[in-house]
């Protein structure tokens, strides 16, 4: 049984964004008409259309991580440039459910529990000038 | 075709199609007791660095290796257990290295569930703590947590050892309606959050002619991640209650929605449903009978109002994720107009000990309108953090102090962002769905945050507002427009530029929006304002006159750095986001300019050398 959000995903994580024409194939595929192709990949959050960066951090805002002050790592990105990098895609999301290890960053799919800025700020700058986040700097 | 008539026995027709569960739970028992070393590599352990555990054992030792789920004390993570010479599990926490591992306690493996379980003889510790006496397990009753962290989430022969799949065998014996009748005598209610009793539900579903099943395990409550552990820790118990219910209602096809930002989860259930498929429990003729039943897995793309039932079901049917008008509910018109029973996957994970220890042993938990336990993420400021179950009733200073072993609480905030925070001073409530809702509070789903002195009230209720102006799905106007301006108002309180009028303001709105929005999300999002100004409206009345005490809001405090109890040591300039730390000789400095206010520098300094004024 196929489903239009699990297509949609699917080319979301494969190209990283939503291309036009694969938007229009999916359109035909299900029989449904292109406007609705187009709400539901501005209606969720998962989609994008436009092109990631090499990079994608995503700062868990969840409450549990709100709480526990993972607002400052926005501004830690802010500071060191990351917002304006084309390399690199930042995404803050609503819970990662591993909330037991609040503040939590996920860096490139890879979950950093118990994360502080000083840590953060060391592999980006690793990032920057690595390609992978080869370390986990304590 | 499936046998519909109603008050027929089902036959046993497939000879070839008949499992032999005795089989199955002889081979789960030899896994389960032999000797082996169990790493928890749910999402959480993994993000406490489990999987470099799991390498390091893998090349050091022969020793027969299993991944399980979570057990629950994930403070205490990576939690690693070993088994061998024919004693008990002894559990070590913080395994960062195997040498230097400090013991938690020991456990029997089948002593956390309520089923009757046959196990072999094993001896116990004298020299360590039993697991069941450790102050974060003491009060825990697990019934939906039965196997999390003892068994390997997809050998289903471990899961058969620990008795699953007896009930599916006992009820394809039963009538369909004596099933539904013992649901809903056991008085389950569901656990997504509104606690409508299950039976009802499926008693109407099965009247209108019930057609499919859904799992809702749309877990978008921040702070909440009940049921990713069950669906990481042991699918085949969601698999098993959905496919009871399946059999109720005379329903042939299910739907197990999850969120895609639970990857492991929804690997683990469609390889777990792979696997029942192989074994005769679900597809065609399963077990053997005339029953068949078989589970779709759908992805959420990241939309918080799809946890709604209806807006999930326009989810999987291929639209964006907006509710519809109720009634009609779901059981008489649901997934593409017909009638669907959808609950969550703590009431799915419940239905096998209900139907295998009788409604009784169900209904002796609890209070007597909230029948059960109830499966909590325990998270926030509080040592244990975790994942806990209790029976209803226990009250939340138990909870909270006792098993969490928080100090210096000043609220808990219950039932996700739309629930509302409860005050230390009335902690003693107990957790109950009438009880909770009685404070202004809902059950929810099970997240349960805790809050101290650290923690602005005002800040948190503007938080969860911000969270629910932009989930709301913007289909109708109290919602959509009322947030909005709830969210500009409390702002300028924060900013320190508020007035009391902007309270008498933000009071009416929230009456509006819990009255005059369709779905839930919009009736319950002013909870969060609405018992913070219940509670704590003297915090409100202190930023509108410009202090704000727990010196959280940004726009209302400074920081500096005291010259002598500097010691020059640079952590807040390593954690400053905003480079405004320098060191001028051997002491460091903030420059005001650049300072952004955010308290990072205050919270790592180990000498109190940085003052909030």
């Amino acid at each position: 049984m196929r489903f239009l959000l699990n297509s949609l995903l699917e080319i979301q994580s494969k190209h990283g964004y939503l291309p036009k024409d694969e938007l229009e194939r999916i359109s035909k595929e299900f029989n449904v008409p292109i406007s609705r192709v187009y709400s539901i990949a501005t209606f969720y959050n998962a989609f994008s259309l436009k092109p990631v960066g090499k990079h994608i951090i995503h700062i868990c805002k969840g409450t549990a991580c709100v709480i526990k002050g993972s607002e400052v790592f926005e501004d830690a990105l802010e500071q060191m440039g990351v917002l304006d990098d084309e390399d690199f895609t930042y995404q803050p999301i609503r819970c990662f459910g591993a909330c037991s290890l609040a503040p939590v960053v996920v860096i490139d799919g890879k979950v950093y529990g118990k994360m502080t800025v000083n840590r953060l700020k060391r592999m980006i700058s690793k990032l920057t000038s690595d390609s992978v986040v080869s370390e986990d700097a304590q | 075709m499936p046998n519909r008539q109603d008050g027929q026995i089902r036959c046993w027709i497939r000879w070839d199609k008949m499992v032999d569960l005795d089989r199955l739970k002889e081979e789960g028992i030899d896994k389960l007791y032999s000797d082996r070393i169990a790493v928890g590599t749910s999402t959480c352990g993994i993000a406490a660095g489990a999987l470099e555990v799991l390498e390091e054992l893998k090349s050091k030792s022969d020793a027969n290796i299993a991944e399980v789920g979570c057990l629950g004390l994930c403070a205490a993570e990576p939690l690693v257990y070993v088994q061998e010479d024919g004693k008990a599990a002894l559990v070590y926490r913080d395994v960062k290295k195997i040498e230097e591992a400090e013991v938690l306690g020991w456990f029997y493996p089948w002593e956390f569930s309520p089923l009757k379980v046959e196990h072999p003889d094993l001896e116990g510790y004298k020299e360590y703590p039993r697991l069941v006496e450790h102050p974060f397990y003491r009060k825990q009753v697990k019934v939906v947590l039965r196997n999390c962290g003892i068994i390997e989430p997809l050998d289903i022969s471990q899961y058969v050892a620990m008795g699953g799949y007896r009930a599916l065998q006992k009820i394809l014996e039963m009538k369909p309606w004596d099933v539904i009748e013992e649901v809903k005598k056991s008085g389950l209610r569901g656990r997504g959050g509104a606690g409508f009793p299950t039976g009802l539900k499926w008693e109407i579903a099965r009247k209108n002619g019930g057609e499919y099943i859904i799992c809702n395990a749309d877990e978008g409550d921040p702070g909440a991640y009940m049921d990713r552990s069950v669906l990481e820790g042991d699918p085949f118990s969601v698999i098993e209650g959905m496919t009871i219910g399946a059999y109720a209602i005379g329903a042939k096809l299910g739907f197990v929605y999850i969120r895609n930002e639970y990857p492991l989860a929804v690997k683990r259930v469609e390889e777990a449903i792979e696997i029942a498929r192989k074994h005769g429990f679900l597809g065609n003729n399963i077990m053997g009978t005339d029953f068949s039943f078989d589970i779709h897995v759908a992805k959420g793309a990241g939309a918080f109002v799809c946890g709604e039932e209806t807006a999930l079901i326009a989810s999987i049917e291929g639209y964006i994720g907006e509710p519809r008008v109720r009634p009609p509910y779901p059981a008489e018109k649901g997934l593409w107009g017909k009638p669907t029973v959808i609950n969550n996957v703590e009431t799915w994970a419940n239905i096998s000990p209900i139907i295998l220890n009788g409604w009784e042993f169900f209904a002796s938990l609890g209070t007597e309108k909230s029948k059960g336990t109830k499966v909590f993420s325990l998270v926030g400021r509080v040592k244990n953090t975790g994942l806990i179950e209790v029976p209803m009733g226990i009250s939340l200073r138990e909870v909270v102090e006792e098993i969490g072993m928080a100090e210096n609480v000043k609220a808990v905030q219950t039932g996700g962002p739309t629930g509302g925070c409860i005050p230390r001073a009335l902690m003693d409530v107990a957790v109950d769905y009438e009880k909770l809702t009685e404070l202004g509070s809902i059950m929810g789903s099970g997240g349960l945050v805790v809050m101290d002195e650290s923690t602005c009230m005002v800040d948190v209720a503007k938080y969860f507002l911000e969270f629910s102006k932009i989930e709301s799905c913007g289909k109708c106007v109290p919602c959509r427009l009322g947030l909005t301006e709830m969210v500009d108002l409390i702002e300028k309180i924060t900013q320190g530029k508020g007035s009391l009028s902007d309270i008498e303001k933000l009071e009416k709105l929230a009456d509006i929006v819990a009255n005059a929005s369709l779905c839930g999300l919009g009736k319950t999002a002013p909870n969060p304002l609405l018992t913070t100004l219940r509670y704590f409206r003297q915090e409100y009345e202190e930023h509108i006159e410009g202090r704000c005490p727990a010196g959280v809001c940004r726009a209302l405090v400074r920081y500096r750095i005291i010259e002598d109890k500097c010691t020059g040591c640079g952590l807040c300039k390593l954690n400053c986001p905003a480079e405004a730390i320098d060191e001028v000789d051997e002491v460091y400095k903030i420059d005001p300019e650049k300072c952004i206010s955010c308290g990072s520098c205050f919270s790592v300094c180990k000498f109190e050398a940085v003052e909030r004024w």
